[in-house]
């Protein structure tokens, strides 16, 4: 979907036509919920907050003024839910059982994918979990500024919209998350060279 | 770990937020320094395995969220018998609130088609909504459903209502946080024009408590109003026949 499209389509849905949502959800779905399920750890609350967050960005579209991108409004909001939803009872983000079980991840987990045989969907498992222990272990204050930067893709200026904060702010707290976060992971052997140069021939984005 | 000053460049070097002079240094430092080399490959890698192992979202996602929201769309409608049932207060504020703007609004761009909108009756008009906004939060009240019926009944039948929903759009802003930017500004300087006019004092219509106000929406132009209370929009087709069937007016 093109911005003018994606523009042609919330139109529409500001001007009452329900049923044209359902493009942005397609379109949005896999960001909404990676970016939901790195925040709180789980794909049950992953599932659960992503749903909310395309519920409440239906119900206050008509206060989307296009003066940011619809994904950044998109973000913006999902990060807040999913915010709340580890401040409201002091919980910390998990690794979910389903994703810490050893016996029956192949089926559980959700990343395997048709285009790595079952060993590489092993690995890749293997290695969310690992990204997720190590974005745990990161300040919730860390951890979102690192997930928009490397799911989401956004600017800093762009994340500073999305989380209030001044672009400065932004630059150390993501390089000191990002350095923590690789640190993390070369300490257990799960930044290893070769799972890069091998991804990379077959052909992953 | 590397300990590198230069370390922080690398990462927004990666991120391309290093203007061009400033990625130049940075890239010809690459070549000099290995630590900061090797820092930059791992970093790459840590991208690449974000992306790597992104999850699927649920099967059917995007269906169970559109069921959702249509089963929504549908509750929001609201019946007008049961509008009538519930009048006055509680779940209805909103709707009343609502109503009483509209009241005011409906007099204003009545009167505007009545003469025709010339320059002096524009700011007269304005000056109107000036007055009432002003006067709205001193007195707390609800609604006086007896004012707003002659306004109704007067005026109601006359507005055109599906012609200048623009207007309507623009007059609610005023009392509206979630306007667009442009309405916004269009009715401040509307309403700033009218104050400096030196014209005749106007009567408010009725009044609104604060509350009342914050929970109006929008209009979005179609005949449907969207008033919000807490957590729930309101959905109401057929506005005019809706308000004059809540107020007895038939």
């Amino acid at each position: 979907m093109t911005r003018e499209e994606e523009s042609a389509v919330i139109l529409k849905v500001q001007q009452g036509d329900a049923n044209a949502f359902e493009a942005l959800v397609t379109a949005y779905q896999k960001q909404v919920y990676n970016l939901a399920l790195r925040t709180v750890g789980n794909p049950e609350d992953a599932a659960d907050l992503s749903q909310e967050a395309f519920l409440r960005a239906y119900r206050s579209i008509g206060s989307f003024r296009g003066d940011s991108k619809f994904s950044v409004w998109l973000y913006r909001l999902t990060t807040n839910i999913c915010i709340d939803f580890l401040r409201s009872k002091g919980r910390k983000p998990t690794v979910s059982l389903t994703m810490e079980n050893d016996d029956e991840e192949v089926q559980e987990l959700d990343v395997a994918d048709d285009r790595f045989d079952p060993e590489e969907n092993f690995q890749r498992a293997e290695l969310q979990r690992a990204v997720q222990r190590g974005l745990n272990a990161l300040p919730e204050e860390f951890r979102t500024i690192l997930i928009l930067r490397e799911l989401e893709g956004m600017s800093y200026a762009e994340i500073g919209e999305i989380l209030n904060l001044e672009e400065g702010t932004v630059k150390s707290r993501l390089f000191r998350a990002r350095s923590r976060l690789c640190d993390f992971l070369k300490q257990d052997g799960n930044l290893p060279d070769s799972y890069a140069s091998k991804t990379r021939k077959g052909g992953a984005k | 770990m590397p300990n590198c000053q230069y370390e922080q460049q690398i990462s927004l070097l990666l991120d391309g937020e290093l203007s061009g002079r400033d990625a130049s240094l940075a890239e010809a430092h690459l070549r000099t320094c290995a630590d900061c080399a090797k820092r930059y490959e791992e970093y790459q890698n840590l991208s690449r395995l974000f992306s790597d192992t992104m999850a699927e979202p649920p099967k059917d996602f995007a269906k169970s969220v559109m069921a959702q929201i249509l089963a929504e769309e549908k509750e929001k409608v609201v019946p007008i018998a049961e509008g009538k049932k519930k009048k006055k207060k509680s779940a209805f504020a909103p709707l009343l609130a609502t109503a009483a703007m509209l009241a005011v609004i409906i007099g204003v761009v009545s009167m505007a088609g009545r003469n025709l909108p010339t320059e002096a009756s524009l700011s007269q008009n304005r000056t109107q909504i000036v007055e009432t906004q002003q006067a709205a939060p001193a007195e707390e009240s609800e609604p006086d459903g007896e004012a707003l019926a002659a306004v109704l009944s007067d005026d109601l039948d006359a507005a055109d209502v599906s012609m200048d929903t623009e207007g309507f759009a623009a007059v609610l802003g005023a009392g509206v946080p979630q306007s667009d930017d442009e309405t916004t500004a269009e009715i401040r300087a509307l309403l700033k024009d009218g104050t400096e006019t030196d014209a005749p004092e106007a009567e408010p219509v009725c009044t609104l408590t604060d509350q009342e106000k914050e929970t109006l929406v929008w209009i979005d132009g179609e005949d449907v109003i969207y008033t919000e209370d807490g957590e729930h929009f309101l959905r109401i087709e057929n506005l005019a026949d809706t308000l004059k069937a809540l107020l007895d007016l038939d």
